[in-house]
């Protein structure tokens, strides 16, 4: 009987025993594959965008409510966002996953969820590889829902800037300082238009000159000591604002005034050339009989779409900006002291062609006909809006609200 | 009895599924597409097959008193094994089949043949018994599916079929349908099985399609 009893718990704990060695040898080969196959199934989607990547890591934080989720690579190619965008045409959010690499380029954009009238997911999707924080293409046709998805993507940056713990480059860092220096620097989709630009006459010291697209102004990098500078310089010709490269406003700091100095140097000539352009097209277009009619007022303090201000007889001459569809309008409104719009010309830069200015079935006696005589407390945006050209009929507005409120400023001050 | 007729008498004669009535809950679990069906019979074989080898091979050490806590290690192990690897290599099947993965532990047609077959039988013989039982199991299995799938979802292995995808029995996917196609198989094979089988009267255990693999000496022996 206890000879049984002992073997029973000999025979059952050895097969235990054996079993145990036999379980354990065929985890240890299928454990780390199922590990493998796990991950993948729950990052599938976010391989797409990082095919090297190995493991993904959550990244938690305060994001912003379109960017759902942040995965880190924990092998270190870069991070992936869920993100997601409205677009006024469906009700359905756009859905997207972004991989961003750690320069800061997209790696890939795929578009899950996509509602939209056109089938041009794979354009969007084409548009966006190998770009970095600053996106300038459209996808023709469907603007708005390109304005979504970069809406979303550029709040994907602002988190990948904030949690990816990766040092931004000076070209990045620059390129943040874009919208802190010329918040008006836009084009017609919200981005920031510069160009870099070359200066025989610049002083040593000024290592790079960016012109915005508008030409509203101009941001140089300048050398001071063992410092970078980034400065904005307005279309006046005047050094408004002094910025690090890590973005700390030194404007107030009176150790700096040699590098504005030496910014203000570097495009001296230009803004001349420039002022002449304008003085010379206002004649062109009657505002002025001769070219001695306009007296130059400094409108330098700020950074505006407001490019110019002349004092002419009837009142104050406004020149501004803005990138309309066809590429950058050109305005000029003449306020008198009540606030009357006396005059309103439609000003083109050289290099455009008139006819681009307005879409062809928009003639600028239009506008001319909606404001001549207005004030400036009547004018709307229903007087501005011209059906039909909805991307100038925004320009026009920015136009003018930068306009309103210079000769607030100006108004009663110039005699 | 031979080995080609221990195999062959699991297919119909004996089929555990639909016959001995063992093994229902995975059959109405599973068969609901043809895929997880093939998958479970793959893993339902392999078990079977491994484990009436080794409880075979073991039969003789193995001491009666504690002889079904064995079985069901060795069982549970070798379905341990077949999970894990199916996790591995085959994750598709592996979520398809879900719960019932692992409840082949608890299956009583491996369970079965451990105690009715290959605790008293050769090892040969073992796994022809284990064998033909796995095919049985299978035919049911990818016969109720093949039903199940194509009426109930108009499709084949996932593939849809012109025609019958338009006109689906959505019941039959479900677990009502499942007893139904259950109930309906058991029908014909019984029909099928019932011109050889002996008059009611004489049914006893030799009527019994598991008279030949259960030792009734035993159980008569007890009752004394």
């Amino acid at each position: 009987m206890k000879k049984d009893s002992l073997k029973s718990i000999i025979v059952l704990v050895s097969i235990c025993l054996v079993v145990g060695l036999l379980l354990s040898g065929v985890n240890s080969i299928t454990a780390p594959i199922i590990e493998k196959n796990d991950s993948a199934a729950a990052n599938g989607a976010y391989l797409v965008v990082l095919p090297n990547a190995t493991t993904f890591e959550d990244v938690i934080g305060d994001f912003p409510e379109t960017v759902l989720e942040m995965k880190k690579d924990a092998g270190g190619s870069g991070f992936a966002f869920k993100i997601q965008g409205s677009s006024s045409y469906s009700q359905s959010p756009l859905q997207m996953i972004l991989g961003i690499d750690n320069e800061g380029k997209i790696t890939k954009l795929v578009i899950t969820n996509y509602a939209e009238t056109k089938g041009n997911a794979a354009d969007f999707e084409a548009l966006f590889v190998g770009k970095d924080a600053t996106m300038t293409d459209v996808v023709a046709g469907v603007t708005y829902t390109t304005n979504a998805i970069k809406d979303a993507v550029k709040a994907a940056y602002d988190v990948f800037f904030e949690y990816a713990d990766i040092e931004k480059s000076d070209e990045q860092k620059l390129q943040e300082l874009y919208g802190v220096i010329m918040p008006n620097a836009t084009d017609k989709t919200g981005a920031f238009a510069f160009e870099a630009v070359e200066s025989d006459s610049a002083p040593a010291s000024v290592t790079g000159i960016y012109a915005s697209k508008l030409g509203i102004g101009y941001i140089m990098t300048v050398t001071s000591g063992d410092k970078t500078l980034v400065i904005g310089v307005n279309a006046y010709g005047k050094a408004y604002v002094v910025y690090d490269i890590d973005g700390n406003d030194l404007s107030a700091d009176a150790s700096y005034d040699a590098a504005k100095a030496d910014a203000e140097a570097a495009m001296a000539s230009i803004y001349e050339a420039n002022h002449d352009a304008i003085v010379a097209k206002m004649v062109t277009e009657g505002i002025i009989s001769s070219a001695a009619d306009a007296q130059k007022v400094d409108f330098s303090a700020v950074s505006s779409r407001v490019v110019a201000v002349y004092k002419v007889s009837g009142g104050l001459a406004y020149v501004a900006k803005a990138e309309g569809f066809g590429g950058l309008i050109t305005v000029c409104y003449v306020i008198n002291d009540a606030g009357e719009i006396v005059k309103y010309a439609t000003l083109a830069q050289t290099e455009v062609a008139y006819e681009n200015l307005y879409g062809t079935y928009i003639a600028e006696d239009e506008y001319a006909a909606n404001l001549t005589g207005k004030t400036v407390a009547d004018v709307t945006d229903d007087t501005l809006l011209i059906a039909g050209s909805t991307f100038t009929t925004n320009a026009t507005k920015l136009c003018w609200n930068d306009i309103k409120a210079a000769h607030e400023i100006l108004n009663g001050e110039v005699q | 009895m031979n080995n080609t007729q221990t195999l062959l008498k699991g297919i119909i004669k004996e089929n555990p599924v639909l016959v001995l009535l063992l093994g229902t809950c995975p059959t109405l679990a599973v068969t609901s597409d043809v895929k997880s069906a093939v998958g479970m019979a793959a893993a339902a074989a392999i078990v079977l097959i491994l484990s009436n080898l080794a409880i075979s091979l073991l039969r003789n050490i193995i001491p009666d008193k504690v002889r079904i806590p064995c079985y069901i290690v060795v069982i549970a192990g070798f379905v341990t094994v077949v999970e894990m690897l199916m996790h591995a290599f085959f994750p598709e099947i592996y979520s398809a089949l879900g719960i019932f993965l692992s409840l082949i532990v608890v299956n009583c047609i491996i369970l079965g043949r451990a105690e009715m077959f290959a605790s008293k039988n050769g090892v040969v013989a073992s796994i022809m018994d284990g064998i033909g039982m796995a095919i049985g199991f299978a035919i049911a299995l990818v016969a109720m599916a093949t039903i199940r799938e194509v009426f109930g979802a108009g499709a084949f292995f996932g593939i849809e079929i012109p025609f019958l995808k338009d006109y689906t029995i959505p019941i039959l996917t479900s677990a009502p349908g499942g007893f139904f196609v259950f109930g309906l198989l058991i029908a014909i094979v019984n029909k099928f099985l019932s011109k050889k089988r002996k008059p009611k009267a004489e049914f006893g255990c030799e009527g019994c399609p598991s008279a030949n693999s259960c030792n009734k000496t035993d159980c008569e022996k007890e009752a004394e």
